[in-house]
């Protein structure tokens, strides 16, 4: 690794022998998952309610010392029954895709083993509770800016008085709906133009849901 | 882009690089390709506990604190043997070798590595940065 010219000649030169031989390729796209795989196993495990390898281990029905194996960089010919395992003993799910080089290394400079971590099945709600398909259903433009251009008072809405700055930085989801009671309780829970289509209100801009 | 927290450097003897001798002559495609990829993804975690393949090495190497990050390429289990530096979140490294049983090769790495790490802790050696590259 070394700075300026030979940097781009080095460049060149991989680049050449990446589009000429196979066996460089795969080196490559090797190297790159021998260390991304186990890198997100580690941040996986440290994350979860296992951080010790022979937690994980228990729970995926393996040895300890796999577990360990699968977590050193290009030690560890992983099937994908044996990815499928730790995913599941994780309650994640995996996706293996083929994808241009180009994705590749942005994944790679893009990965942060600190900041990965991926939704359990237990929180997963959009797995767990998918929206109907009616929910789902996006009703006609000119009904929706109908109801936004009704005056508040005839739509059943009401604006929340602005006190102060911190009303006037909460102004994006000042508006309330007097035709949804029980989304009262969630006032504090800001709300987005679908998920308040979602509820069954009405809405207006960005709202928060109000009685 | 993520943010890069540390910065990598080999030990450097008068003019060798003996770091970057090994990573252009002892370790082939798969091993560079391995290596490359495995500094820049320590670069990131916060805490170097949590680097792949890290581990404080025991017995005399201990005492000057020298570390090694293990990666598997071409059936041979490499080891690149380093000490963090006095500036926080900078590591530098002291030497590659492999490793298979008790048998180092080179067979002085780890006496080669507390002797570097000696003269790094006594101001008598000097480093140069090895970049971390984000265009391969």
């Amino acid at each position: 690794m070394k700075g300026g010219l030979s940097h781009v000649s080095e460049r060149s030169d991989l680049m050449s022998r990446l589009k000429s031989d196979i066996e460089t390729r795969t080196s490559y796209i090797r190297a790159k998952l021998g260390v991304l795989v186990p890198s997100q196993i580690k941040a996986l495990r440290l994350r979860s309610e296992m951080p010790r390898q022979a937690d994980l281990a228990k729970v995926a029905q393996m040895h300890q010392s796999r577990i360990s194996t699968f977590e050193t960089p290009g030690a560890a010919n992983i099937t994908l029954e044996t990815l499928s395992r730790i995913a599941a003993a994780f309650k994640v799910g995996v996706m293996v895709k083929f994808v241009p080089f180009s994705e590749m290394l942005r994944w790679e400079n893009g990965f942060s083993q600190d900041r990965f971590d991926v939704t359990r099945l237990e929180e997963d709600l959009a797995f767990l509770n998918p929206p109907t398909e009616e929910q789902t259903a996006i009703p006609p433009l000119i009904k929706r800016f109908s109801e936004i251009e009704r005056p508040w008072h005839e739509a059943g809405l009401q604006r929340e008085r602005p006190m102060g700055m911190g009303a006037a930085m909460n102004s994006q989801t000042a508006f309330v709906n007097a035709a949804n009671p029980a989304a009262s309780e969630a006032q504090d829970v800001p709300t987005n133009l679908l998920t308040n289509h979602l509820s069954g209100g009405a809405y207006e801009g960005f709202g928060r849901l109000v009685s | 882009m993520r943010p890069v927290y540390w910065s990598f450097h080999d030990y450097v003897e008068g003019s060798n690089n003996p770091v970057e001798e090994w990573y252009a002559k002892s370790l082939a495609d798969t091993g560079r390709f391995q290596f490359d990829s495995l500094l820049k993804n320590v670069a990131t975690p916060d805490q170097h506990i949590h680097w792949l393949g890290f581990k404080y090495l025991k017995g005399e190497p201990k005492k000057e604190r020298i570390w090694q990050l293990d990666f598997l390429a071409d059936g041979r289990q490499y080891r690149a043997l380093g000490v963090f530096g006095r500036i926080r979140r900078q590591a530098v490294l002291l030497l590659g070798c492999y490793h298979k049983g008790k048998t180092y090769t080179p067979p002085d790495a780890l006496d080669t590595a507390v002797r570097r790490a000696k003269n790094l802790h006594e101001g008598r050696a000097i480093t140069r940065e090895r970049k971390i590259r984000f265009d391969v």
